[in-house]
């Protein structure tokens, strides 16, 4: 009778219990899919409202960065007693760290549905490729007319296409260089010690004389350094359908949108050929397919050269804050794609009472130079002093209480000042090449498109499994290709390759029917 | 030849095993001291000896520049130390009364509902609402994130301690001195003040000593609840400085200015620094405990 008694109370705990998680996930089901059309029905009737008179908001704004700043208060202040005029509201900017910090914070607010206004999104951090789908932001499409006509007009078609998702635009990118390249960093101060001319090389192979010459000049230093992840590998630039660690690309010069598997390309063999020869001349150090820090040996001057995704100014950009002397080498074309156009953007939360408000903001944000360098650098004479018109050195004062250093991360880079110790006459200058750059550019044939990988999530599990087995040591020359490289196909192709890639092309090619 | 009639010699080891034992142990504890002079060595070697030439015990170039830089980065590091102390202090006092009264109370048999209580302690053991119904009710419900309560309501009731408090209350306090205080007049919280509390003070020290372990080191609760950069904790800017660095190196994705940002964290020796100063404080609480940790450990495993 007793043990009757308990069964039976077990039993009702554990209904109980299912019952209450089985509820919450109905609940959240029901949240995520009503959401949508009330904040677009308030969004209506509030910008009916706007026009008129607005109501004070308060927009909590998080972004990525190195923490919060001493002196973010001070800078607040006077952030808001800009916008009071202009939009009455008021801004409570967090700057979070790189990693967990941001990456766990923000997943819990948006899983939680806790309000908040605008966040920093990205595909490298709170994943704008997976939470835009999942009906974490709000869809900016219809809103950008009537209260963002300036970004819409500054990012201009080809990037705001390349930031959405199905023809949806979640999130305003920052607008700053929106295409990439690959090239060498080459250690300048070693090259002139040793009498290399730089200005020979043209392509890849090219580099080998000089690798050579600090090879028997210079004992310590590395004369190529190519590691696992930081890899010469990259200067193929394949455009990759899923991430680095997933075979499967087209080509990255944008000549058609074949997907083939990358690894097994023409270009593919010759490189990790060329690699394996310099490898055995000793050009990479022996160990290179167990290092992972690739920076400390840099700063310490003891690299050589290096491949590296290159824009205008990035060889002064590596020389200011590594203390090397640094020189780039373009050997790559420029190319826009979707990889650069969510590489930093901020998204409006559907959590957010004010959509329209944070968008209004954004805009400011993004036209107003005033506000853009107010919360990139602080206030003028506290924490930056003007060198030039807008060329600026940061104070002591700014160096201990507000330096966020991130202006790529929001806003419009454009506007932005630059810093003196930099290699352009003015911020103008800078801006302009990047311009250049942005326009000389050749957009990918399938920029927009990003590959659902859902249908073969287990066989790209798998592919990314071998290819940590084998890719080290062919990218870092460590592995004869002539024989390692055929087992490296075998084994993807005996993991399903075949059917990935068929996926991948089918996505494709129903991307570019319907573009 | 003589000691062999000691009284000890059936508890006495076989010099064989008493040597291994001593090679073993001494092996195991150079192993967990080493990495940690290690640390305490690279702490106070100049930042740009150990870039071009590792780590070393002895600092080839001695500097101090690290212990300088933490001061200097000034109140940020102190309060964090300072918050760190008080929060472990606040939190294990309360927490440790909480438990034992609660352990107290489903440990007396004269209590109706003690199994009720003590299977809901137990159910958590063995279900939990998952991450998010755990953050809603932090944030939406009781409302303590960003507030120092943070790091202390969470973690105030651990199941697995009230189960060790409980089983060493059943054990430890015999009924009979219950019954005969409550003869000589005591009531209900004299006799659990003056008379149980005594008798179980192993056990309190024991779980005193794991739930200030437990606030020291915690750095989850501000990584989850925690937004105002001036409560954070010691242990979450460790943290949070090492995940930055970790994953700036690996964000290749990234492609923009990574460089610049890592030279703006703290340097290799800075973070070194910053680890044996975490160590401080908690390395004195443990000859505090230590008298009656050992026998709060064998009691509550023996007989639990």
């Amino acid at each position: 009778m007793q043990k009757a008694k308990r069964l039976i109370g077990l039993i009702l705990v554990l209904c109980l219990a299912v019952t209450f998680v089985v509820g919450c996930g109905n609940d959240d089901g029901a949240s995520n899919s009503t959401s949508p059309s009330t904040s677009t029905a308030s969004g209506s009737s509030v910008a009916a409202d706007s026009s008129v008179v607005l109501d004070p908001v308060e927009l909590k704004w998080y972004v990525i960065g190195n923490g919060q700043p001493k002196d973010m208060d001070a800078v607040l202040a006077k952030v808001n007693d800009y916008l009071k005029p202009k939009i009455n509201a008021t801004l409570k900017l967090s700057i979070f760290t790189w990693g967990d910090d941001f990456e766990q914070k923000m997943g819990a607010k948006v899983a939680s549905g806790e309000e908040f206004d605008i966040t920093f999104t990205s595909n490298w951090a709170l994943n704008y490729l997976q939470n835009a789908p999942k009906g974490a932001f709000v869809d900016l499409t219809p809103m950008l007319d009537q209260y963002a006509p300036q970004t819409k007009a500054l990012l201009g078609d080809k990037v705001i296409k390349g930031a959405s998702i199905d023809g949806k635009l979640f999130a305003i990118p920052t607008n700053k260089e929106m295409a990439h390249n690959w090239g060498f960093l080459i250690n300048k101060d070693l090259a002139d010690k040793n009498g290399i001319d730089i200005s020979t090389i043209k392509k890849f192979e090219d580099i080998e004389p000089a690798l050579k010459i600090i090879k028997e000049k210079e004992p310590g230093v590395e004369p190529f350094q190519t590691v696992v992840g930081e890899s010469a590998y990259r200067i193929l630039d394949f455009e990759k359908m899923v991430d680095d660690n997933v075979p499967g690309a087209i080509y990255g010069d944008g000549r058609d949108t074949k997907v083939i598997n990358d690894f097994d390309s023409p270009e593919a063999k010759t490189l990790f050929t060329t690699l394996h020869n310099w490898f055995k001349a000793g050009y990479i150090r022996k160990d290179a397919d167990t290092i992972t820090d690739w920076q400390a040996n840099r700063k310490a001057g003891k690299v050589f050269s290096a491949v590296a995704s290159l824009k205008p100014g990035k060889d002064g950009e590596e020389s200011v804050s590594s203390g090397i002397n640094w020189v780039q080498v373009d050997i790559t074309k420029p190319m826009a794609t979707t990889r650069e156009m969510t590489g930093a953007m901020q998204a409006i939360s559907k959590s957010s009472k004010n959509p329209e408000r944070s968008l209004m903001f954004l805009e400011l944000f993004n036209t107003d130079p005033e506000l853009c360098n107010l919360i990139n650098y602080g206030i003028e004479g506290t924490h930056y002093t003007k060198v030039a018109d807008t060329k600026i050195e940061v104070t002591q004062a700014g160096k201990d209480g507000y330096n966020p250093g991130t202006p790529w991360m929001f806003g419009n880079q454009f506007n932005t000042y630059i810093y003196d110790s930099e290699k352009f006459d003015s911020a103008t200058a800078k801006w302009d090449q990047f311009k250049a750059y942005n326009e000389s550019a050749t957009a990918s044939p399938i920029l927009g498109f990003t590959f659902n990988s859902e249908p073969v999530k287990t066989k790209v599990a798998a592919l990314t499994g071998i290819k940590k087995q084998f890719m080290p040591g062919l990218e870092t020359g460590k592995s004869d290709p002539a024989t390692v490289l055929p087992k490296f196909i075998d084994k993807l192709k005996a993991a399903g390759l075949d059917d990935v890639l068929a996926e991948m092309q089918k996505q494709v090619d129903t991307f570019s029917a319907n573009k | 030849m003589k000691h062999n009639e000691n009284s000890n010699t059936l508890n006495t080891v076989s010099p064989f095993w008493n040597g291994l034992f001593h090679v073993i142990f001494t092996l195991y504890s150079l192993a967990c001291i080493i990495p940690l002079l290690l640390v305490i060595g690279v702490s106070f070697t100049d930042e740009k000896t150990v870039v071009t030439s590792g780590y070393n015990f002895i600092p080839k170039v001695f500097s101090l520049e690290a212990y300088k830089w933490v001061v200097k980065s000034g109140d940020a590091i102190v309060r964090a130390y300072g918050l760190s102390i008080m929060i472990t202090i606040v939190g294990t006092i309360l927490s440790v009364s909480i438990i034992a009264m609660f352990a107290y109370v489903i440990s007396r048999k004269d209590f109706k509902y003690r199994n009720t209580f003590s299977f809901i302690v137990f159910f958590t053991m063995i279900f939990n609402g998952g991450l998010v119904p755990w953050y809603m009710v932090y944030t939406n419900f009781l409302h303590i994130n960003d507030t120092l309560l943070a790091y202390i309501i969470p973690s105030l009731v651990n199941a697995w301690y009230v189960m060790i408090m409980r089983t060493f209350f059943q054990t430890n306090v015999p009924d009979s001195i219950i019954e005969s205080a409550k003869i000589d007049g005591a009531g209900e919280f004299r006799t659990f003040i003056q008379i149980v509390i005594p008798l179980a003070k192993p056990g309190l020290a024991t779980i005193a000593l794991f739930q200030t372990l437990g606030f020291w080191n915690d750095w989850y609760l501000p990584l989850m609840l925690i937004e105002n950069a001036k409560l954070y904790n010691l242990q979450y800017i460790l943290y949070k400085t090492l995940t930055a660095i970790q994953y700036l190196a690996t964000a290749s994705n990234m492609t923009q200015g990574t460089a610049e940002i890592l030279a703006k964290l703290p340097s290799e020796t800075a973070r070194m620094a910053m680890c044996v100063l975490a160590i401080g404080p908690i390395i004195l609480a443990y000859p505090f405990f230590q008298k009656y940790f050992v026998k709060g450990l064998t009691v509550g495993a023996v007989k639990g």
